[in-house]
């Protein structure tokens, strides 16, 4: 278990505090409320640091368990009654369907319409509580976030004088304020998509095994590696713990994104550096990193700058390094109505408001226009493409 | 609750003097969405899931309870916040927890698909005609 320095505060210590101050108790790390009660530090388990209230914990560990109902037995009902239904009209479940006609098909089933109820519903309780939960504790936390803001082992920078286009500033997975516009962005996120991932990341485990996944230059030489969109930056910290000599950059337009990411790389103890920049603007030197990567970011960018992206990783890659998109490749994943009729709801209800563009787009023809070599074998079926700067 | 409008251009919350490192943001509107053919059902739905969201939390609260009272035969301020379940006791509440979902959410996926107006034309056993004789 890793220990955070919060663990080591006397517990009596506290409560001493909380009888009388609560803002005493808060400059131990304790969390006060207004009605005078004081919940101290939880602690942490491995990497994961406990929510600060034991319900809210528990009523997350709820939605979790809810969530992961949803994505098995929900989600497998529904494919079932997607095929059943498709078949019982004389239509083909596995063809290329136009999305009209998967709709009209399936829009009046209670089950096949039940997974996106339940499925979105469930999303927007977990935002709303954790969203007021930070938010009434705003002091405390933006608190921790400056005294994190000033110290390493990572860099920090934050430019709340860039332009952020508008195209970014969306709610994504109805995240309330999105990526940037909730100064809680980070802690929403990193606490939703534990539960996103199905209760399978509290240890960052999955961006472990994604970054183990990564493709590396075939000299083999890993000095600096950069990940587009990092959000809290769970992926550059996984490939500092792969690559411990390398320099790991991530870079996000959400302010309070990096800043969380920053604060947790710190509590982590990762040299790990954190920009708020646009990836189609990153602002490295030409010839700058071994890799570039990115995790399930492409499908949140508009086409225009999924283009500008391509061509900026091949600008500050060196020749040899390699550009590759944690993102798979979805022109060539199998079609089916049931994917259709998910891609549709995910896209218009869950507010992944650029999923059409993504979908749509031949990133392997766009990665040769730029001038990169794509790795033969690399990007069927929907797996990831690896691209190499010749 | 704020009404959506999708597409409007929000200001972030603030906090004082406090750089907050936010920029405005473009609401979205799933709040307006019906999927289940009917917004009462839907809120309804919604409302089950917070409610049930309750009652684990009360549930587990008690498991937390139960567990440091066996350990200490006592109980210190603060303490249930502070326990650290084990392994084993994360793996069977989570488990415990699974099928508490089920039970309670297994009802919406029954087929429901024969209105019950029209059930006598499915089923001949019911049928109207068998009746009058």
């Amino acid at each position: 278990m890793t220990k955070s320095p919060m663990l080591q505060i006397d517990r009596r210590s506290l409560f001493a505090a909380a009888a009388a101050s609560t803002a005493v108790a808060a400059a131990n790390g304790a969390l006060a409320t207004p009605d005078g009660t004081v919940y101290e530090p939880r602690g942490w388990v491995g990497r994961h640091k406990r929510l600060p209230i034991l319900d809210l914990e528990s009523q997350q560990d709820y939605l979790e368990g809810f969530r992961i109902w949803v994505n098995t037995d929900v989600n497998q009902a529904a494919n079932d009654r997607i095929d059943r239904i498709l078949a019982a009209r004389g239509i083909d479940p596995k063809a290329d369907l136009p999305l009209e006609q998967v709709l009209a098909n399936l829009k009046d089933d209670p089950i096949v319409t039940l997974m996106p109820a339940a499925w979105l519903r469930v999303q927007q309780l977990m935002w709303r509580t954790l969203d007021d939960h930070f938010h009434a504790h705003q002091d405390q936390y933006l608190t921790e976030m400056e005294a994190a803001d000033k110290v390493g082992p990572g860099s920090l920078e934050l430019n709340p004088k860039m332009y952020v286009p508008e195209y970014t500033a969306r709610e994504i997975h109805m995240q309330p304020g999105g990526y940037v516009g909730n100064m809680f962005a980070g802690q929403l996120y990193h606490h939703g998509t534990n539960e996103f991932f199905n209760g399978n990341n509290y240890q960052d485990e999955t961006h472990d095994a994604r970054a183990a996944g990564v493709r590396t230059p075939h000299d083999g030489k890993v000095r600096r590696v950069l990940e587009f969109g990092t959000g809290i930056g769970q992926l550059p910290m996984a490939l500092k713990r792969r690559f411990p000599e390398a320099e790991s950059w991530g870079i996000d337009i959400g302010g309070p994104m990096v800043r969380y990411a920053h604060m947790r790389a710190n509590q982590l103890g990762l040299n790990v550096n954190f920009a708020q920049r646009l990836a189609e603007k990153s602002g490295f030197p030409d010839n700058y990193f071994d890799i570039v990567t990115s995790m399930q970011f492409y499908h949140e960018c508009r086409a225009a700058e999924i283009k500008e992206t391509v061509a900026e990783a091949y600008r500050i890659l060196r020749p040899g390094g390699v550009f590759y998109p944690l993102d798979g490749n979805p022109t060539t994943r199998p079609k089916s109505a049931a994917r259709t009729f998910r891609t549709f709801w995910i896209y218009r209800w869950n507010h992944e408001d650029w999923q059409m563009d993504w979908e749509s787009l031949d990133m392997i023809a766009l990665m040769k226009a730029v001038g990169f070599k794509i790795e033969p074998g690399t990007g069927q079926n929907g797996d990831n493409i690896m691209a190499i700067k010749v | 609750m704020e009404t959506a409008e999708k597409g409007a251009i929000i200001k972030p919350k603030t906090a004082g003097n406090r750089q907050t490192y936010t920029n405005d943001y473009v609401r979205m509107d799933t709040d307006r969405a019906v999927f289940m053919g009917d917004a009462k059902m839907e809120a309804l739905f919604s409302a089950m899931v917070a409610l049930s969201a309750e009652v684990w939390t009360g549930r587990r609260r008690q498991k937390v309870l139960e567990s440091v009272l066996a350990k200490r035969g006592g109980i210190a301020p603060g303490e249930l916040e502070q326990y650290m379940p084990t392994a084993e006791e994360n793996a069977a509440w989570k488990a415990e927890r699974d099928q508490f979902v089920q039970v309670m959410f297994d009802q919406f996926l029954r087929p429901g698909d024969i209105p019950f107006a029209e059930s006598h034309h499915v089923d001949p056993e019911t049928d109207p005609a068998r009746w009058k004789k």
